[in-house]
């Protein structure tokens, strides 16, 4: 999966669970900042529907948990993952 | 003219403040530069709670310093716990709320509403986030949102109060099935019928009290 493919599927698990649309929530987050950050209750709701509908198992270690500091964080901790799953 | 100091609370005593967030006009004449700077990066509801909740805490340290809001001497760092001389702060907000806890010790305040709690993913959220221990309530638990919310903003207060971010740790580590972690005491909050919180403060026990900014 590519790192684009990954990142829609953050934004749309985003946009659902916040009850907004995906592009309106792509606006405030580009506002936000290159990493777009965002409170991260929503970041690990995010995360788990994402990891869901990607296949993925979530199972961060402790370094993996700066993975909910940001969009761009997530993106790239379930982009890896992927990466692992389907490697081995 | 010199304005009287709201008296500090005593050790052990959190002073939580209730802010009902809404118009924002205003008060953003109350930020200082670098707030500014970084409301340029909020737009929508988020700079309405961002506006309010910094100017609500800059008057409620004004207060504690018995001076103007512009001249309260307040940092607020990105990513960071707000720092004023001669208290310990924190903030949080959601939706139309926000809360500002103010010690004599390191405090961190968390607040969520309570719809927060539900999920479809709720069982994914538990194993992801909750400790053994916490699992094992969240499993028998009748109201099982509420059981993880709970969870959750007492964990919030207590990387706030420790002065660490969400990033730093992963939140599972954080076993808050006690009101006692470590050095800290934890209380839950129920600030309006549609939210709930916590409060972590570095003392053996905790006594609350709750005011109002008008």
């Amino acid at each position: 999966m590519s790192r684009a493919e990954a990142r829609a599927q953050v934004i749309r698990a985003l946009a659902e669970k916040k009850r907004r649309s995906p592009a309106d929530l792509e606006t405030e987050l580009r506002a936000a900042g290159e990493e777009c950050p965002y409170d991260s209750i929503w970041l690990v709701k995010a995360g788990v529907r994402a990891a869901k509908n990607m296949g993925v198992k979530f199972t961060p270690r402790a370094s993996d948990a700066c993975a909910f500091k940001s969009v761009e964080a997530l993106t790239t901790y379930l982009c890896e993952r992927a990466s692992q799953e389907d490697a081995a | 003219m010199t304005l009287t100091s709201l008296r500090k609370p005593t050790i052990g005593v959190v002073d939580i403040w209730r802010i009902p967030l809404g118009d924002p006009d205003g008060y953003d004449e109350l930020l200082s530069p670098a707030e500014r700077e970084r409301l340029r990066t909020r737009i929508g509801t988020g700079r309405v709670r961002f506006v309010q909740s910094h100017a609500a805490l800059r008057r409620i340290v004004a207060l504690y310093q018995g001076c103007a809001p512009r001249l309260a001497a307040l940092r607020v760092p990105y990513g960071q716990a707000p720092r004023a001389d001669g208290i310990e702060l924190s903030l949080a907000y959601c939706d139309d709320i926000a809360l500002v806890a103010v010690a004599t010790t390191p405090v961190g305040v968390d607040v969520e509403p309570r719809a927060a709690g539900h999920d479809e993913d709720l069982d994914e959220l538990a194993e992801l986030t909750l400790s053994r221990r916490e699992l094992a309530t969240f499993r028998s638990a009748p109201d099982r949102a509420a059981t993880w919310l709970r969870a959750w903003t007492r964990k919030e207060a207590v990387l706030k109060a420790r002065g660490e971010g969400i990033g730093e740790r992963l939140v599972s580590e954080i076993d808050v099935a006690s009101e006692h972690v470590e050095e800290l005491t934890l209380s839950d909050l129920a600030p309006t019928e549609e939210h709930v919180g916590a409060v972590a403060l570095r003392n053996p026990e905790t006594t609350m009290v709750w005011k109002e900014l008008a």
